[in-house]
């Protein structure tokens, strides 16, 4: 069976679904146990007082949070003024947080709640490439820009769902508790989203095509 | 995918590849890789097209947890020391929530409680609708409210049938006092006033007794004794109620007669009266009628009160015929009702001020006393038409013991007939010697 995820992303602690609450009574510990911990037992340890365990947590999920916003707004500063605002709303409300999901379940709701109340006030939805499309610049460039372009292309509903999958690396329970969806729904929208996109990049160069 | 139905669709393929397949479904794929290559090829492009996804890449993060902690509002210090939630944004949902209701609705004193409170409720509230009413009445009879204040005629009529009805009670205090009467002729068919006017219903004057007495005598002469009944009578300031007179069996006469005599005056008239014959039998006795006459008086005065208001009624207020009929229609009851009274309360008073005697005299018993013998045609006749009479009274007693008794004689002789015979037959055969033939 493969890893779960064939995408480039990597997961400190026990596999995604598992929501282990360890004891909290049990001594934290320094700073380098806190990367074995899991997501839920280092909330679990900084509700009881320990900023270092939301510390390790802010370390795992900054870039994940911020690619979150990268990718979804045109403007790079809205992104990380939205990333710290993501962060701040877990710290204020860590208190209402219950373990009935996962911690990254958790944050990326804020986030997402976050990005929705961006886009009723945004007069644009989702980034654009900054710039115009050049055939012959550099091809690192090129191929972002095309994903861009093709992604683009894609339906509001696939692209969100396409999106979480493929770079937050959200499983299909999680997009769907996310999304407020069935999980069929889900995984029916993602296939299609995947089909679309192929038909969208084929028209690629041959170079882009193996590109790892 | 071919035309070739497979038994495997695109999604589960993917959904394979994301790592969302269940364990034997996924086994089950997997196996199915190895050995197609249509769904392998598949396999291949969703591969490729992750990593193409891949050169999607952004910077990492500006953002420093330094630049976090400036910005941190939550003391996370406090949350330790404690153990107590932060201070969260007061929600009515949140007390809501905390307050749990069930164990005090399951306390037996809650409900006992509530149902003190309940009656409470509902006493106060008729407590003020009486006092509301009351109050009305009050300022009505008082004469503050008018008619016209209220709210139609109806409503005014039916107020006072609540009180003639005495459903709604007035106040004793309302109803006291001398009011001037609209009816002038009542005034002079009046009694003459036996004591001042009280000013409360509880009238604190000398009782009202209404006397009575009979009186049985012997007289010797009933003629006699009458002219002498006549002068008593005259003198003591009384009058016959009626006389009568009649002739007993034996030839003597009697007299009945009722004499009213004023109350002062019975003692003396009672003396005279013995004077005339032996007494036989003599009664003396007395009902008070005090409390009947002073509620007899608060209801003329309520009435006439009425009457007042509803002629009053009448004159300003009413501009619709059937208001105009109902008005009239209610005073007219009224008045008769006025008059009922006024006759019972001069009954009342003339039974208290005159004293009622009932006579009855019976003469002494005096055979006649004949010197001339009847004539013999006379006797004789007076034996036929005697003897005749006797004859037809002992027929007629005959005939009527037959018919009295006769069916019950019947019935008797015809349950004993049969055994009589019988017995009767035995004893003829018991009688008769037997005759023996010797051979």
């Amino acid at each position: 069976m493969p890893s779960k995820g064939y995408g480039r992303h990597r997961y400190f602690g026990p596999e995604d679904g598992d929501v282990q609450l360890s004891d909290p009574n049990q001594p934290a510990g320094d700073s380098g146990s806190f990367l074995a911990m899991t997501d839920e037992r280092l909330i679990l340890i900084f509700k009881m007082g320990n900023s270092e365990a939301f510390a390790e947590l802010f370390r795992r999920y900054n870039d994940s949070i911020y690619g979150f916003f990268r990718r979804r707004l045109e403007n790079p500063g809205r992104a990380e003024e939205l990333s710290q605002e993501t962060f701040v709303a877990l710290l204020r409300g860590i208190e209402r947080y219950e373990p009935r999901s996962t911690f990254r379940s958790y944050l990326y709701g804020i986030a997402m709640k976050i990005l929705m109340a961006e886009r009723r006030k945004a007069v644009k939805q989702e980034s654009t490439p900054a710039g115009n499309f050049d055939i012959g610049a550099d091809f690192a460039m090129d191929a972002s820009i095309w994903v861009q372009r093709a992604i683009e292309q894609l339906d509001a509903d696939h692209r969100d769902i396409l999106l979480l999958r493929e770079y937050e690396q959200l499983s299909y329970e999680e997009i769907a508790v996310l999304l407020r969806l069935p999980v069929n729904t889900v995984r029916s929208r993602l296939s299609r989203a995947r089909t679309a996109l192929k038909a969208f990049l084929l028209p690629l160069r041959p170079e882009m095509r193996n590109e790892p | 995918m071919s035309a070739e139905p497979h038994a495997f669709q695109q999604e589960e393929l993917m959904a394979y590849l994301d790592g969302e397949l269940s364990g034997e479904r996924a086994l089950a794929l997997a196996d199915h890789l190895a050995h197609c290559t249509e769904c392998s090829s598949i396999a291949e492009d969703f591969c490729s097209l992750s990593q193409q996804l891949n050169a999607w890449r952004v910077d990492p993060s500006p953002l420093v947890w330094s630049s976090l902690q400036a910005v941190q509002v939550v003391d996370v210090t406090s949350l330790a020391s404690k153990g107590k939630p932060a201070a969260s944004k007061f929600s009515l949902r949140s007390v809501v929530r905390k307050i749990n209701l069930l164990p005090v609705i399951q306390q037996r004193w809650v409900w006992g409680l509530a149902g003190v409170f309940a009656v409470l409720v509902v006493a106060i509230s008729s407590l003020v609708s009486y006092m509301i009413a009351s109050h009305s009445v009050t300022a009505f009879y008082n004469l503050h409210l008018s008619p016209s204040d209220l709210r139609d005629v109806k409503h005014y009529l039916d107020l006072e049938r609540l009180i003639a009805t005495g459903r709604l009670n007035v106040p004793l205090g309302l109803v006291a006092g001398p009011i001037e009467p609209t009816n002038t002729e009542t005034t002079r068919d009046s009694v003459p006033n036996i004591g001042p006017a009280p000013r409360s219903v509880t009238a604190d004057t000398a009782p009202m007794i209404a006397k009575t007495a009979s009186l049985s005598l012997t007289v010797k002469d009933v003629d006699a004794a009458r002219a002498s009944l006549e002068q008593v009578a005259k003198k003591h300031h009384g009058y016959f109620a009626d006389l009568s007179t009649e002739m007993q069996s034996d030839g003597g006469h009697s007299l009945t007669a009722s004499l009213r005599v004023p109350t002062g005056e019975l003692d003396p008239a009672l003396a005279a009266l013995r004077n005339l014959g032996q007494v036989l039998e003599e009664k003396q006795g007395g009902e008070e009628v005090s409390q009947r006459y002073v509620d007899l008086k608060a209801r003329l005065l309520n009435s006439r009160r009425t009457e007042t208001r509803l002629t009053d009624l009448l004159v300003k207020r009413t501009d619709k015929l059937e208001d105009v009929l109902d008005v009239e229609r209610e005073l007219a009851s009224t008045r008769e009702e006025i008059e009922r009274m006024e006759a019972q309360q001069r009954n009342m008073k003339d039974q208290v001020s005159y004293a009622s005697i009932a006579l009855k005299l019976t003469e002494q018993y005096k055979p006649a006393f004949n010197l001339a013998p009847p004539a013999t045609s006379t006797r004789v006749r007076n034996g036929m038409v005697d003897g005749y009479h006797a004859a037809v009274d002992s027929a007629l007693t005959l005939i009527l013991f037959l018919l009295q008794n006769g069916p019950t004689i019947i019935l008797w002789l015809v349950i004993l007939f049969f055994p009589a015979r019988w017995t009767w037959r035995k004893l003829r055969t018991a009688n008769i010697p037997k005759l023996v033939v010797v051979l």
